[in-house]
């Protein structure tokens, strides 16, 4: 028996053993996320006390015996199980590796308190003015004894409201500096002069926010990484955003899929059924792509500008998936008044977002053509 | 498995110098002496992957599916031709089809007809069952035909049989057609590779209004897209040779087919007027492509039955190579 077999059958059988806890955390995904984040720390903190999130972080984090493979049996496993992989676990997957890589002190303090369920981490990255033009970002972080004061405004931090620290992209050299002038930082969002506003989002959830910063000081000891290194985070960071959360999401989009089959048995399928095949082939087809990457990753092998393969076969994935259910399911998602068809509705639209956030599909495929095609430049 | 790239290199070398000398030996002989077939039974992934790929890339004018799937089928079979399904019976998964007591005989046999062939007919409940019967029954009709790819050496058999004439064989179909279609997929997404490189090398050169094609964004996308489709192949395929189930070939061949119909739909459009000549030669990779991704069901019928297969049971599949032992 493999490894990850055993590892498998050993997560299974601690889902039976505590169904009973678990069932109460079923189906977390619909609701408001003021309901449904607290939910998943819940959770969080489970899986925690179980070791299944620990595993592979090092030691001295928290962390236990296993890699982020593990990690990627258990969230397959969840969503088997129809326990909704808890949110906050996505920003812990793709955050948490550049934090054990480029602050080690803040990992070994932040890593322990996630495993407990009492953390909950977003990502400061775009702004008004900067979204595909990452590196334009204005956000300014001025040097003032022992840390720096930091001022602008972020947009788009995916609930920005119910996290207690973001990891957070400034600009420390000059306005012309581009990518090379920005510096991370690790912030306490109850820091003086921090601002957070929601933003309700296309489905009428407060999926993301504004954040603004007024001359909020950090301690230089937060600084993740060096100064002005900000962008190697950045890039390093969004090869586990590529990898592990499209593994994550996979997990849970199988899922939905069988949970819409289930509910539609009895309807025509021959209207769809051409569209659940194609659907169904682009997802088998990430999976096979992106537990690759996840391997490379477990290995340390940089994964480079193909993640990009990854995140464009996860938009179309997310996008095709939901739109045959959005069709399967047609009478709830048009018609339907209770909790069911409200979350039919949510993920149909949040799948729209999966093309867009964390560089839009075009971005990708301009990295395709660029790096990997080798295109001339427009 | 992710094949060893030294490995795949060397035996996809190896077979494209085998393709070469064969245009006048003929393939089947040439690999029967070759190592081919022990190696397909020793490594079925590399025997298929090398000389799959090899025949995408050097469009050879024979084909060793025929080979493959007669050796899946049992070795004994050598004086036996393989009846190939085509569109011709419809969706292009069997190669007859039982009316009353006549068997309705439409395929393609690669390279010359045996005495005796084997035509695989769906029967009611969609099991295969497989008949053998003289090729030159009565009612049947053998031509050499050319087609669209007319350097394939194809002939057609066609017309009904008796089906006393016709003796049921025992033979496990299936297991060849699985194999058969992760075939076919590796020789797609090699043509789809072709057919991208030299779009690719076009673009980049040509230019218009000062600039290259390839800098222009409506181009730089949708190559980009043939890459993704061809690179998401590569590791479905690999997949399904982890797997070895009927699915995950079938999503294989599939998605292989969307890469190369892909592949060679934005490459006609972005190599403009020379793309279009005969001498440019983009048009015989199109060509093979449209013939391979038709036969033991095109890209478009197997999505069908996929998911037609996945409604009827209600859930979907969710595959389990991670956990299984690769080493």
């Amino acid at each position: 028996m493999s490894y990850l077999t055993e590892v498998q059958a050993d997560i299974r059988c601690w889902i039976e053993k505590n169904s009973d806890l678990l069932d109460d955390l079923r189906a977390v995904s619909s609701g408001q996320l003021e309901e449904t984040i607290p939910k998943g720390l819940k959770l969080q903190s489970l899986l925690g006390e179980a070791g299944w999130i620990r595993a592979g972080w090092p030691k001295d984090m928290g962390g236990v015996e296993g890699s982020i493979l593990n990690r990627a049996v258990m969230y397959d496993e969840l969503a088997r199980a129809g326990i909704a992989i808890p949110q906050t676990m996505e920003f812990i997957e793709i955050v948490g590796p550049m934090l054990v890589r480029y602050a080690p002190h803040i990992a070994q303090e932040e890593l322990p308190l996630v495993f407990k369920g009492e953390r909950a981490w977003c990502q400061g990255f775009s702004e008004p003015g900067a979204g595909s033009d990452l590196a334009r970002l204005t956000t300014k972080a001025v040097a003032d004894g022992d840390g720096y004061r930091i001022t602008g405004q972020k947009i788009w931090t995916t609930y920005g409201h119910l996290a207690q620290r973001c990891g957070l992209l400034a600009r420390t050299g000059d306005k012309d500096s581009a990518h090379r002038g920005l510096t991370m930082f690790w912030v306490d969002l109850d820091s003086p002069g921090v601002t957070v506003r929601t933003i309700e989002a296309a489905n009428g959830r407060n999926e993301f926010c504004e954040v603004f910063y007024d001359d909020v000081y950090v301690d230089k000891s937060r600084i993740v990484g060096e100064v002005g290194g900000g962008w190697e985070c950045a890039m390093f960071l969004l090869q586990f955003e590529r990898g592990i959360y499209a593994w994550m999401r996979q997990a849970t989009l199988h899922r939905e899929l069988s949970h819409a089959l289930e509910l539609c048995r009895s309807k025509n399928s021959k209207k769809w059924e051409e569209e659940l095949g194609a659907a169904y082939m682009v997802l088998t087809t990430l999976r096979a792509r992106c537990w690759k990457t996840v391997e490379q990753l477990a290995e340390g092998i940089p994964v480079g500008p193909q993640a990009s393969v990854d995140k464009l076969l996860l938009g179309a994935s997310e996008t095709q998936v939901m739109d045959v259910i959005s069709k399967m399911l047609t009478d709830d998602f048009l018609l339907g008044d209770n909790a069911e068809a409200e979350a039919l509705r949510d993920g149909w639209f949040l799948s729209r977002a999966a093309t867009i956030y964390g560089g839009a599909a075009e971005i990708q495929r301009q990295i395709v053509a660029d790096r990997l095609l080798m295109m001339p430049r427009g | 498995m992710v094949l060893n790239p030294n490995d795949f290199d060397l035996a996809c070398n190896s077979m494209c110098e085998i393709l070469e000398k064969e245009r006048s030996a003929g393939l089947a002989s040439v690999l029967c002496d070759e190592y081919w077939l022990d190696l397909l039974d020793d490594d079925e992934q590399l025997a298929v992957a090398s000389l799959f790929e090899a025949q995408g890339r050097k469009r050879a004018n024979e084909s060793g599916l025929e080979l493959l799937v007669r050796h899946k089928l049992g070795k004994s079979l050598e004086s036996i031709s393989v009846v190939i399904p085509t569109t011709a019976t419809g969706d292009a998964i069997s190669s007859g089809v039982v009316d009353g007591d006549q068997i309705f005989v439409d395929g393609i046999v690669f390279g010359n007809l045996q005495p005796q062939s084997m035509v695989a007919v769906a029967s009611a409940d969609g099991a295969m069952v497989v008949y053998q019967l003289p090729s030159q029954a009565d009612g049947l009709l053998s031509c050499e035909v050319k087609g669209l790819d007319g350097q394939l050496k194809l002939t057609r058999l066609s017309g009904n049989v008796n089906v006393n004439q016709c003796q049921e064989s025992d033979v496990d179909w299936r297991a060849a057609e699985t194999s058969a279609r992760r075939a076919i997929a590796h020789e797609l997404i090699a043509l789809a590779e072709m057919m991208l490189a030299k779009a690719s090398d076009y673009v980049r050169e040509r230019k218009q209004f000062g600039r290259a094609l390839g800098s222009l964004q409506v181009v730089r996308n949708a190559l980009s897209d043939v890459h993704v489709a061809i690179e998401g192949s590569r590791d479905m395929l690999r997949v399904a040779f982890e797997e070895d189930d009927s699915l995950s070939a079938m999503i294989a061949k599939a998605q292989a087919g969307n890469a190369a119909q892909l592949a060679a739909r934005h490459s006609q459009q972005f190599c403009g007027a020379m793309g279009w000549t005969w001498e440019f030669g983009l048009h015989q990779f199109v060509r093979r492509t449209k013939f391979i991704d038709s036969i033991f069901g095109s890209s478009d019928s197997l999505t069908r039955m996929i998911g037609s297969e996945i409604a009827t049971a209600g859930c979907v599949p969710v595959f389990s190579f991670i956990t299984k032992d690769n080493v």
